[in-house]
């Protein structure tokens, strides 16, 4: 068998794919509308009720918006009966377009679509060849059937990494990809298989034979080595509202829909509209829209992580990965007078969040912008409000939650005795400031909200390899589940490797990375791929964000802080540590401009069990 | 502004070369600027005359570049890219 033909044999099958989508296209069109557009519109709670028919073009204005369509050239992978291909030619000035499907009955009904710019071929995604390179691609809800319900995740793993790989392959430099993922959330794999549940049974066996949805652990270890993120949307409520749409409209016509498949059919369609709806309800599944980038090189990884590697989520081990608590102490028990001059005010020692038209002197208005953010998506609504701060630095964090957010009740952890000995001095109210490693808390009571900012970057040690960092973030993830009140909420924030490879060689990123790494002995940035493992089986993800610009302007205010007041810096530290600073302010700039490294920004929901 | 004569005073001052050795025909590595000092220098430059630097050509840097090279990039950085990073 050749390469492509076992990869395709590890999908769904056309069979199976022709046992759903070419049952009859007039019973589609009864609930899907006459746009024939079958995956999950984008519904705002802003629009009151739109229709079907809105709420599903919003979705693909969305795609276009963000992809750059105009006068451009597309493929869509599983395009189902053209919708998407149609409206981007029409509305948004697609130049020319390819979509491919499994099912014939929908190749047929997209080419009578008759838009000129666009072709349609019955084939497998792994047996496109195209003529031409594209500028983007979409796949919107068809990743679901490139691995079937028979794999394990490993195997799972192997088809997205085939695939990404692929469809870069086929993307100019710089092009974009457009994915609307359906993913396993709070149940995972290994139980959403067939004979386990009614629910599995009902869309594995009758709706979609031979069809496993990912976890997003797997999709990510698929496409990290040629995407960088550009955006990452969790909307699993637009799935309730769609598969509510569809009961609706198929309701009013089921007189038509029994004589179009039979009474069985609708008994299973009805069923499984109502098992859709419940599934996003719960969150067993969700659906996430994300944006990728082609990296500009494939990123190479010293280990390349499979899922089976990975320790278990109930049981991630004891060893420590993390830097020391003296290596950190190196950086931030320097000397507070230095980092007052140059950090401003707030004295937060992480990435600001800037508008637009702001200028380095909007610096402290940036960063309160930041903890405002987080603090409007982290924490409940109402009560009591106790609130953990894991590397809480100079207490900018937590002095703005208490000031701005009703934060009643605060601990805050650092590894610093200098940023303890601030905090005694200039105390935040409510909050207990403890010189601690996460590694060794235990609360008194559990926690609504925990924060970490700038932290993560030191819970992996130089030297480790994929999955002992994964141990290690997945240890600090369960601990933060164990701490947090039930529905209680992370808000995290960490620089991350982008384009930079994966080496377990002490200091071997290059002239930069190393002279970075120099600055924070010890500590190492993780890949994204290893954040995901991190959290999956303890979390749901809720905003995922990569913000490289807001990091490297806040690089850029510090530099020109620091060059304002270096001879006043120099006195205190010494005039090598001030020239050293403003290397590395330099160089961590140049890094996320050219995306090296990025800022990932997430808020994370406690899972009400840990998923396995 | 001539973004030339920053760029040399930058090298210069950074990499601690003679002013006589930068000339327009010398590469980033004949001065022996590497990745680190030659981010130092470009964001040195880009403070000093507000130009901004697009990502390709940041990306794209070599250190077989000549500084006239690199001084056409940052004069082209001028025209294309808005400077966010300043007032």
């Amino acid at each position: 068998m050749t390469a492509a033909g076992r990869l395709a044999a590890m999908g769904t099958s056309s069979r199976a794919i022709m046992h759903h989508y070419d049952l009859s296209d007039e019973f589609f069109r009864i609930w899907l509308g006459n746009d024939m557009v079958y995956s999950c519109g984008w519904w705002d709670a802003a629009d009151g009720h739109p229709s079907l028919a809105s709420a599903q073009h919003r979705k693909l204005d969305f795609f276009a918006d963000r992809l750059g369509v105009q006068g451009g050239r597309v493929l869509d992978i599983g395009c189902g009966w053209g919708g998407l291909l149609d409206r981007f030619v029409r509305v948004h000035g697609l130049a020319s377009g390819v979509g491919i499907t499994l099912s014939p009955g929908q190749a047929d009904f997209a080419a009578r679509r008759n838009v000129s710019e666009v072709s349609y071929l019955l084939q497998n995604w792994t047996q496109h060849e195209p003529a031409e390179r594209y500028d983007a691609i979409t796949c919107i809800e068809a990743t679901e059937h490139f691995a079937s319900d028979s794999l394990s995740p490993d195997e799972k793993v192997e088809v997205y990494r085939a695939f990404f790989e692929r469809a870069a392959s086929w993307l100019r430099p710089g092009g974009r990809m457009g994915l609307q993922l359906i993913c396993l959330d709070n149940v995972g794999h290994a139980r959403s298989r067939p004979g386990l549940g009614p629910f599995a049974d009902l869309i594995l066996n009758d709706i979609f034979p031979e069809s496993m949805p990912a976890s997003l652990s797997e999709l990510v270890l698929g496409w990290e080595t040629h995407f960088e993120l550009e955006e990452f949307l969790d909307h699993p409520s637009h799935y309730q509202r769609t598969f509510r749409a569809w009961t609706l409209a198929y309701r009013e016509q089921q007189e038509l829909a029994r004589e179009l498949v039979g009474p069985d059919a609708c008994r299973t369609y009805a069923r499984y509209f109502a098992a859709g709806e419940a599934a996003f309800r719960l969150r067993e599944h969700s659906l996430y829209r994300v944006i990728l980038t082609k990296r500009p090189e494939p990123k190479t990884w010293a280990v390349a992580v499979r899922p089976s590697e990975v320790p278990a989520a109930a049981d991630p081990g004891a060893g420590l990965v993390g830097a020391s608590a003296d290596a950190v102490r190196s950086h931030y028990d320097l000397s507070n007078s230095f980092y007052e001059l140059w950090l401003g005010a707030s004295m937060m020692y992480s990435s600001a969040m800037w508008q637009d038209a702001e200028t380095l002197a909007d610096l402290e208005r940036a960063q309160e912008r930041k903890i405002d953010f987080f603090a409007g998506s982290v924490l409940p609504e109402s009560g009591p409000r106790r609130v953990l701060d894991v590397g809480c630095g100079w207490g900018g964090t937590l002095r703005r939650l208490a000031e701005a957010h009703g934060m009643a009740h605060a601990t805050g952890l650092t590894l610093s005795s200098a940023q303890c000995a601030y905090l005694a001095t200039r105390p935040v109210p409510g909050a207990v400031i403890r010189l601690e490693d996460w590694n060794d808390h235990g609360p008194g009571e559990p926690y609504d909200a925990i924060f970490s900012f700038g932290a993560f970057e030191h819970f992996a040690k130089d030297g480790t390899t994929g999955p002992q960092r994964i141990a290690g973030y997945r240890r600090f993830f369960r601990s933060c589940h164990q701490w947090l009140n039930p529905g209680g909420r992370v808000g995290l924030e960490t620089i991350a490797h982008d384009g930079a490879p994966d080496t377990n060689e002490p200091l071997g990123r290059g002239p930069l990375g190393d002279f970075v790494l120099s600055l924070y002995p010890e500590s190492l940035c993780p890949h994204l791929a290893e954040i995901v493992l991190g959290f999956e089986p303890y979390f749901e993800v809720e905003l995922f964000r990569s913000d490289p610009g807001d990091f490297a302007r806040t690089c850029r205010a510090w530099l020109t802080a620091l060059r304002e007041r270096e001879r006043e810096a120099a006195a205190v530290v010494g005039q090598d540590v001030v020239r050293r600073f403003c290397r590395y302010l330099a160089a961590s700039e140049i890094q996320f401009r050219t995306r090296v490294v990025t800022n990932y920004r997430m808020v994370l929901h406690r899972r009400p069990e840990i998923r396995h | 502004m001539d973004i030339t004569a920053v760029l040399r005073e930058s090298i210069v001052r950074i990499c601690g070369v003679p002013a006589e050795e930068v000339t327009s025909a010398s590469t980033l590595d004949d001065l022996g600027v590497d990745s680190l000092a030659a981010a130092e220098i470009i964001t040195d430059v880009e403070i000093r005359t507000g130009v901004e630097l697009p990502m390709d050509v940041l990306r794209g840097l070599s250190k077989m570049e000549t500084v006239g090279e690199v001084a056409v990039h940052l004069e082209a950085g001028v025209a294309l890219s808005p400077v966010r990073t300043q007032p």
